[in-house]
């Protein structure tokens, strides 16, 4: 450090945007955005048709409204009653609320008694992540290989057809607010496992996301670090607890995927996660109108 | 993976035919933008000008290449400096236009009043020319590299280490010190990260 740099740093300081500011920001791009989407109407379907294709090609037990409501807990969602109970936690009983604390805290239960490899893939190849995209009434198939050292390749029909080779810069994993970029594989694996260290590391990462609150912001970057990433079964473990400390969570009950797998619906926001307590697994992801359905995620010794 | 957690460089690519993607650039990078508009012209403009950067970026956005270290950033920054510009040349900036494009000094000296350092800041950056102060700003003040900051500018990677080196001994004499006899400097920027100059 030298004169200069005391003084650029010192006077780099700025207050952050008011979140009145922020808001006022965001609605005057949606109206562009909703004009420059106006242009592009002939070749897509209407909002109604849309909502009901979605609905159509997924079979949404909650509803797109009920998913996108912010009810804290619902009424208990009778095939979680039946799961087993999690170690140290109470079964639920049938007309007893669900909240997304327990849904967390019991597939965190199963992650760890289902998955043997609980260190996880540190040094495996690539991360292999398959899934069905529906977006805007049409759906997709989008497989990823991202490599542990080099390019990623990528096939998502809704970008372009083909296989596309993306740099290591443009395919890391998660996204955390104060790190310009995405996390690397070794990164990942650096996390903590002890959601007592995760969860405060993560949430002073999500500051410098502007989702709305604290709250939506660290709900993004534990979704981000639980979709298409090498995460162990340790970490997934762990990313599970902070998610049900996350305050606003709500359960929108079960959730039929299209490869008919059930899970519960966990949303905040427009961001919903859809896992099944029995086992822990990932099923699904919706992010306001455009749904993933994960088919396939773990390592892989070579791209395709 | 959805919208919200693809990267910069995906959404970029997506962007002409779903501009609705724009609102996950939005979400991601506002702040950052919000301030190095504030920085410059002071946080009232900056609330004012930040949702005009973004509705540029959505007129421009089939237009966009993502910069090689993948963020969207460098891209926005420079469509910020641009917003910046035709700010300070309408009627509400024209007094601060006549004196420098790039900068709102009353709203800055404004921001600096209560640290005192108001006039280092003005003796060490008004010796620049408005690139080369724009090149400075945004590594130390943005966290860019010097590769993304060349990229906002339009220029190339080894001229703007060359420059940022020249620029960073030239303000520093501003300052009444001399530059450190060394081949590279460390830079440490607004956000506390260290990168070379």
């Amino acid at each position: 450090m030298n004169a200069l740099d005391d003084l650029l740093a010192s006077t780099g300081r700025v207050e952050d945007i008011t979140p009145d500011g922020l808001r006022n920001g965001r609605a005057a791009l949606e109206s562009t955005i909703h004009d420059a989407r106006a242009h592009q109407a002939p070749a897509r379907p209407s909002a109604a048709r849309r909502s009901a294709s979605l609905r159509g090609k997924i079979i949404v037990a909650c509803t797109a409204a009920a998913v996108a409501a912010a009810a804290v807990a619902v009424t208990v969602v009778p095939r979680l009653s039946s799961q087993r109970p999690a170690p140290g936690h109470p079964s639920p009983v049938q007309s007893t609320a669900v909240t997304a604390a327990f849904v967390f805290r019991e597939a965190a239960e199963a992650t760890k008694a289902d998955n043997a490899q609980q260190e996880g893939w540190p040094h495996a190849a690539y991360w292999q992540a398959d899934s069905i995209e529906v977006r805007d009434g049409t759906t997709y198939h989008r497989d990823i290989w991202i490599a542990h050292n080099g390019d990623a390749i990528l096939e998502d029909g809704s970008l372009a057809p083909g296989l596309q080779r993306i740099s290591p810069a443009g395919s890391g994993f998660g996204y955390l607010g104060t790190k310009p970029g995405w996390l690397t594989w070794d990164e990942i694996y650096a996390l903590p496992t002890d959601p007592a260290k995760l969860g405060p590391l993560l949430t002073r990462d999500s500051i410098g996301l502007a989702y709305g609150s604290p709250a939506r912001n660290l709900w993004s970057v534990v979704l981000g670090l639980l979709v298409e990433t090498p995460a162990s079964p340790a970490l997934r473990e762990a990313l599970y607890d902070v998610a049900a400390n996350i305050p606003g969570v709500a359960v929108n009950g079960d959730y039929t995927d299209s490869l008919g797998r059930t899970g519960a619906a966990l949303s905040l926001g427009e961001e919903t996660l859809v896992i099944d307590p029995a086992n822990g697994q990932l099923l699904a992801w919706i992010d306001a109108d455009v749904a993933y359905t994960y088919t396939f995620q773990g390592p892989a010794t070579s791209e395709p | 993976m959805t919208g919200r957690q693809r990267p910069d460089s995906e959404i970029l690519a997506s962007l002409p035919g779903q501009p609705e993607l724009m609102g996950v650039l939005y979400e991601r990078h506002a702040t950052a933008v919000f301030r190095y508009l504030a920085r410059r012209a002071g946080p009232s403009a900056a609330e004012d000008l930040l949702s005009e950067v973004f509705i540029a970026a959505l007129d421009g956005r089939t237009r966009v290449v993502a910069h090689d270290s993948g963020s969207a950033l460098p891209w926005l920054y420079g469509i910020a400096m641009n917003v910046l510009r035709r700010h300070f040349r309408r009627g509400a900036a024209q007094s601060v236009a006549a004196e420098d494009p790039g900068m709102d000094w009353d709203a800055v000296d404004a921001r600096l009043d209560a640290e005192a350092k108001r006039g280092q800041l003005r003796s060490a950056l008004t010796v620049l020319s408005e690139r080369d102060r724009e090149l400075l700003l945004l590594v130390a003040w943005e966290g860019l590299t010097p590769a993304e900051a060349a990229e906002v500018l339009g220029i190339g990677k080894v001229a703007a280490r060359s420059r940022l080196h020249r620029a960073r001994r030239r303000a520093l004499q501003a300052l009444g010190r001399s530059a450190p006899d060394r081949p590279t400097v460390e830079v440490t920027t607004a956000t506390g990260k260290e990168m070379p100059a």
